[in-house]
């Protein structure tokens, strides 16, 4: 199955002009209010196309628990519009300073130790329960070095997968942003290269078939070999990312798979076009 | 070795912080939080962001970051009735502007129309209005759209959003439209849905100045006057209340009723 994200300015587009495409993902938070033009643009959406609908707010990885509320919203999202995925990131949003609750709105990364995995476990047990249903968790871009790990990223999540019956939404855009950056932050300029698609490779090695459930490819704004990359969706899929996206499907197996672009949009057209691009080789594959 | 709660209070703290001697991947997560409130605040407060331009705007949203930092999931939840327009109000104080106080008026417009456009789809309760005939009038109220809204302004905010959005940016164009009564009232309401086809227009709420006494009836309906109340307040004004309730009724303002 191949898709994209569904995102406003192609709204009637997705309506009007229906593409060869399995599904579209779209962001929970945009669905979550009592009513007006997006769940009922939705369920038009929804009898062209199946649905994949992907959270970025719940945090699972913060010290506290989700907010009742938006875990109670996302479940009646989910119980009227019955999305085949429903995923969300391995991340952190929200913090208590200095007795307050602060919440950044981001995706901010988690350091890979028992305690943080503990946490993270705790939190997708809950929502699974709640919704009734397997979340699939994001591995994510970051900016910052990785502090005080005991695992390796993808051990980690392997170990989530294993605890909690979750499955892992593996973004292979961010797998070579993160590789860009640490080796920025390492002091070293980058270049992809075989070597490096050879290294992400090799840091997957932790994961099994059974534990993937879809793939996410993307597109950033390129950067000088000494400068950090942001994940910002706003270009076509790169070529090392549909290198990868190949060696993936090689070593762990087909999965749903959705092209991500979340600004700059092209148009309607263009942007299925590339899911149709992720749709052949996968038929290669095969 | 710090606990998950002093790493992530930390990062929070550090995001949050004014510093400037930030690493280039903590910028980043402070521009990814400023830009994560301009995104969501051009949304909810679209005018203001016409008014003010997108620098000033910029602007605004780091102020509001700082000043009412986001405690939950929602970025919705800055447009609690008075939040964002105090912050604004605020704002435009510490700039020393003068002159701009309709900017603050506005973000009150934005601000009814957001909720509006968010709030449940109005339905029409047929039973309940098909009722009103053998209903007792002292004992029955009417039930308002929860996507209709009312609001009083200082000048006909009504024209100034219709002229700022067609002329972006020509602020002395809209300060043209500001020399008005001094009280103004609008009914925001959003019409219910038709069930077939995708027409954009159908979920765009209308904004309609509304005469002293049309805003009086709505307050009072608002806040549960019997309709024997309202017809009686409706002869004292000299208004023709059938005609007003039809009104209503027509643009799925009044939505049912009923008897307490």
């Amino acid at each position: 199955m191949v898709g994209v994200g569904l995102r406003h300015e192609h709204y009637f587009d997705a309506i009007n002009n229906v593409a060869p495409i399995d599904f579209v993902e779209v962001h929970a938070e945009n669905f979550l209010s009592d009513g007006g033009a997006p769940r009922h643009l939705l369920s038009q959406a929804r009898q062209y196309y199946d649905l994949s609908i992907h959270a970025t707010s719940l945090g699972l990885g913060s010290v506290s628990p989700p907010e009742p509320e938006i875990v109670s919203r996302i479940a009646d999202l989910c119980d009227t519009m019955k999305p085949f995925l429903f995923s969300d990131h391995a991340c952190f949003n929200r913090a208590e300073v200095h007795g307050k609750q602060l919440h950044t709105g981001d995706l901010l990364p988690l350091r890979f130790n028992q305690a943080s995995l503990d946490i993270l476990c705790r939190h997708v047990d809950l929502v699974q329960n709640t919704l009734g249903r397997t979340l699939l968790l994001e591995n994510l871009s970051s900016y910052i070095p990785n502090q005080n790990q005991h695992f390796d990223e993808f051990e980690f999540l392997a170990k989530l997968s294993q605890k909690t019956g979750c499955k892992l939404l593996l973004d292979l855009n961010n797998l070579l942003v993160n590789e860009h950056n640490t080796q920025v932050m390492n002091g070293r300029s980058v270049e992809v290269t075989n070597t490096v698609l050879e290294k992400i490779m090799n840091d997957l090695r932790y994961l099994s078939t059974d534990m993937i459930g879809e793939y996410h490819l993307a597109g950033t704004t390129s950067v000088g070999s000494t400068e950090l990359m942001i994940d910002d969706h706003a270009r076509p899929v790169s070529e090392p990312c549909w290198s990868l996206y190949s060696q993936v499907l090689n070593e762990f197996g087909i999965n749903p798979t959705l092209i991500e672009w979340d600004q700059n949009l092209p148009p309607w057209a263009d942007l299925t076009a590339l899911a149709m691009k992720a749709k052949a080789i996968q038929q290669d594959i095969t | 070795m710090s606990t998950e709660t002093d790493y992530q209070s930390q990062f929070v703290s550090a995001i949050f912080n004014q510093s400037k001697a930030d690493s280039v991947g903590m910028q980043i997560y402070k521009n990814n939080w400023i830009e994560g409130a301009h995104n969501a605040l051009s949304i909810s407060f679209p005018t203001v962001k016409i008014l003010l331009g997108d620098a000033n705007f910029r602007l605004l949203c780091r102020f509001a970051c700082q000043s009412i930092p986001k405690k939950s999931y929602n970025w919705e939840e800055w447009s609690i009735p008075n939040t964002f327009v105090t912050v604004v109000s605020d704002f435009l104080r510490l700039q020393n502007t003068t002159g701009l106080n309709y900017v603050a008026e506005c973000a009150k417009l934005d601000e009814m129309l957001f909720i509006n456009q968010k709030a449940i789809d109005p339905i029409i309760k047929v039973d309940l209005l098909n009722s009103l005939g053998q209903a007792n009038p002292d004992k029955t109220i009417f039930t308002v759209s929860k996507a209709t809204q009312l609001g009083t302004f200082s000048f006909p905010a009504d024209k100034v959003y219709k002229h700022a959005h067609l002329n972006e940016g020509n602020i002395a164009e809209i300060q043209q439209q500001l020399i008005t009564p001094s009280s103004y009232f609008i009914q925001v309401s959003r019409s219910a849905l038709s069930p077939s086809g995708v027409d954009r227009s159908e979920f765009r709420a209308s904004i309609s100045p509304l005469s002293r006494q049309e805003f009086i009836l709505f307050d009072m309906v608002n806040k549960g006057h019997s309709i024997t109340s309202l017809f009686e307040t409706a002869n004292d004004m000299n208004m023709d209340f059938t005609a007003w309730l039809g009104d209503a009724i027509s643009k799925d303002v009044i939505i049912g009723s009923t008897t307490i």
